[in-house]
């Protein structure tokens, strides 16, 4: 009877965490002022902004159910204190875990807010570059592992950061203190690349430049549906291949992924449009090869800038279509000495630029005037 | 006298793993023989066969082991072998990602890499053993090594940047999907003939197994013993580590599996079925990894420690209860 009571007592704990979490959900929402105003974003899924006459309210949802909340801070004028609402007291001081969000900042001109970063090297916005060489940005982490005392050091204000899985998530949790509140932003599950990039609109509204994001993103929305446009009644949707294997395994982007919206977008036949979810599907060689061995277009083959560079990550790669019709292609074309890329940064921003790019891969007479940003095409050695 | 049966019914159950293996896709159910797609050849067959030949060589190094350590729980990674060849492949991944900038180099650097790091361990620890002596002090040193490796390897890790450190992540996900016909071509004549060898000195290890001063009396040449153990081991685990990446508890588990089934240590009546429970392992691992989602692929090193686990679990209880 003890040991069944001891049992009980351990799936109550394990079942209580989330009960507890189910209410916070629901008291997350309870807790915004009436008279709040809504700010619902049109391709995100994952954010919600509110604004009441003195306090700015952020709900991050759970990507895994968008019904939940993931997290919710609210700031500004206000004194009252939430239950359920994380309060941010102090925005100056700003530590971010992908370069990502940096560009975000600096394309609000707000960029002198950051104070520590993932990775220094990787950084490719030129202002926030120069901050780093003059010593005003630090590097927080290395190899993915977030540098704990330099983060106490640099006595930031906020961690905004993205996990992957939950090791990450609690990582990143330890830095958390009362006047440094982690956030997770995960526009990266986002299906629509625009989604990704309107999330530009939650660091408006966190620096006070509300207007401006707003007004930058309504132009890049602009610009990429007039660059679908240009696509939407072509004939031919050339078949669509991404990524590369690692090590047998190939990472296949799910079909509600941005990614494959981007493909979609473009003009293109996504191999894999009807898979559900928006992360990667991890799938063996063997199975790409069965459904992708005939595909037109080939892109973003891992770190390969070369042919040759694929077949040494496998021999068997060149049995691909595209292969043999040289149709791969890249976004290294702004990839710098360090390793950096632009595309994993100022792409993000602009979506618009990547779609044009892909438009011109997969129907060249539909973007001619269109200089490619970010893709290049593999070079044969 | 050897029941037939039980070399019978694993070879028939090896047999069927493979043909299952070979021929069975979940989406599309069994695939007609008359039919076999143009995709077999480049990556249905290479996968199997390196199910088959890592099944077989890391039970037979395990087994191997087991004897020459005179310990249940030697295998090739409580030995070290498998956190050396790691270890040594992690350099070359992490610290000389420019040293394998061809796919010749791929293929001989990471395979040499393995078989160098493998055998390194266990010279290593024959040396240990030479001032020390005991074989308990030898499987201790190979579980502090391990240890101190995989912290060599874990600072690597730190230190690389991200693109070595994904490759070598990947890597480290033990498959049989990454394994070419062309890896083949010396990785089954490796395995085939290291099992002929171990096979041609099973009245050695048998004299081994009571203790060295048995086996001396015995006119066993103790120390070319355990030397040319520790070059076979090493060289089959080592070389399985580098193509496959670390594959756990086939070495350790398939070894019980035959000594169970036989009730004997004797090395002319269990190797032959340990080289079949291994591939019987690799193969079942590989069924599950392959087909237990229509489009997902899961880690083979995460299917043969559940399945493995188990196996030495009742070892230990079987043992602890006689």
């Amino acid at each position: 009877m003890r040991n069944l009571l001891f049992i009980l007592g351990i799936i109550a704990f394990a079942i209580l965490p989330g009960s507890c979490n189910f209410k916070k959900n629901e008291s997350a929402f309870s807790e915004i002022p009436l008279d709040a105003t809504w700010i619902r974003p049109h391709y995100s899924n994952l954010f919600l902004l509110a604004t009441s006459h003195r306090d700015t309210f952020l709900i991050l949802k759970d990507p895994s159910d968008t019904t939940k909340v993931l997290q919710s801070f609210c700031w500004g004028a206000g004194t009252q204190d939430f239950k359920w609402i994380k309060k941010i007291k102090s925005r100056n001081k700003i530590i971010f875990t992908t370069a990502v969000f940096a560009g975000m900042l600096e394309s609000i001109q707000e960029e002198w807010r950051i104070i520590g970063l993932d990775k220094t090297d990787y950084e490719t916005s030129p202002r926030t570059c120069l901050r780093i060489k003059e010593g005003k940005v630090s590097s927080v982490a290395k190899s993915g592992e977030l540098n704990l005392e330099m983060v106490v050091r640099l006595q930031p204000d906020l961690l905004i950061g993205y996990y992957i899985e939950p090791k990450g998530k609690q990582n990143l949790l330890r830095a958390q203190t009362e006047n440094c509140p982690v956030i997770f932003l995960q526009n990266f599950l986002e299906n629509h690349p625009l989604g990704r990039a309107e999330w530009i609109k939650v660091f408006g509204y966190l620096t006070g430049k509300a207007q401006m994001a707003n007004n930058q993103f309504d132009e890049i929305e602009e610009h990429y549906l007039s660059a679908a446009a240009r696509v939407e009644e072509v004939k031919t949707m050339p078949s669509v291949l991404i990524n590369a294997p690692f090590s047998g395994i190939w990472d296949i982007p799910a079909g509600q992924s941005y990614m494959a919206t981007l493909i979609a977008d473009a003009g293109g036949n996504y191999l894999w449009a009807a898979k559900n979810g928006t992360g990667r599907i991890p799938m063996d060689i063997e199975k790409v090869y069965t459904i992708g061995k005939d595909a037109d277009i080939w892109i973003n083959p891992g770190a390969c800038r070369n042919l040759s560079c694929l077949q040494m990550l496998d021999s068997r790669l060149e049995k691909f279509t595209a292969f043999k019709k040289h149709q791969i292609y890249n976004s290294t074309k702004t990839l710098n000495a360090k390793g950096a890329n632009a595309y994993w940064e100022y792409g993000v921003i602009r979506p618009d630029l990547v779609l044009l790019d892909l438009i011109k891969i997969m129907h060249p007479n539909k973007a001619e005037e269109h200089t490619s940003v970010f893709f290049e095409p593999l070079k044969s050695n | 006298m050897k029941l037939p049966y039980k070399n019978i019914l694993p070879s028939i159950l090896c047999i069927s793993l493979i043909g299952i293996d070979l021929m069975w896709t979940r989406q599309t159910g069994m695939m007609a023989v008359q039919t076999i797609p143009d995709w077999f050849y480049d990556f249905r067959l290479p996968r199997v066969l390196a199910a088959l030949f890592a099944g077989i060589s890391l039970s037979v190094a395990g087994l191997a082991l087991q004897s020459l350590f005179r310990n249940p729980l030697a295998g090739p990674f409580l030995t070290g072998i498998t956190p050396g060849a790691s270890f040594a492949i992690g350099i070359l991944l992490l610290a000389f990602p420019a040293g394998i900038s061809s796919p010749f180099w791929q293929q001989v650097g990471l395979t040499g890499a393995g078989m160098v790091g493998g055998i390194g361990v266990l010279l290593l620890q024959l040396l240990i053993s030479r001032k020390t002596g005991g074989m308990f002090t030898l499987l201790l040193t190979g579980v502090l090594l391990s240890y101190l490796l995989g912290a060599g390897v874990e600072i690597m890790q730190n230190i690389a940047g991200a693109e070595q450190v994904r490759s070598f992540v990947m890597w480290g996900m033990g498959n049989f999907d990454r394994v070419q016909i062309s890896q083949l071509y010396w990785f089954a004549p490796i395995s085939i003939l290291s099992f002929f060898w171990i096979l041609l000195n099973r009245f050695k290890l048998n004299a081994w197994l009571p203790g060295e001063m048995y086996a001396q009396n015995a006119g066993v040449n103790a120390h070319q013993l355990k030397f040319s153990m520790i070059v076979v081991t090493g060289i089959l685990a080592g070389a399985t580590t580098a193509i496959c990446g670390p594959i756990g508890f086939v070495g350790l588990a398939a070894p019980h599996l035959a000594k169970m089934l036989y009730r004997s240590n004797d090395h002319g009546t269990i190797l032959l079925p340990t080289a079949i429970w291994g591939a019987c392992l690799c193969l079942f691992a590989d069924i599950v990894a392959h087909n237990l989602y229509t489009d997902l692929t899961l880690n083979v090193n995460a299917i043969c420690a559940i399945i493995g686990a188990p196996v030495v679990l009742a070892v230990v209880l079987r043992n602890k209860i006689q």
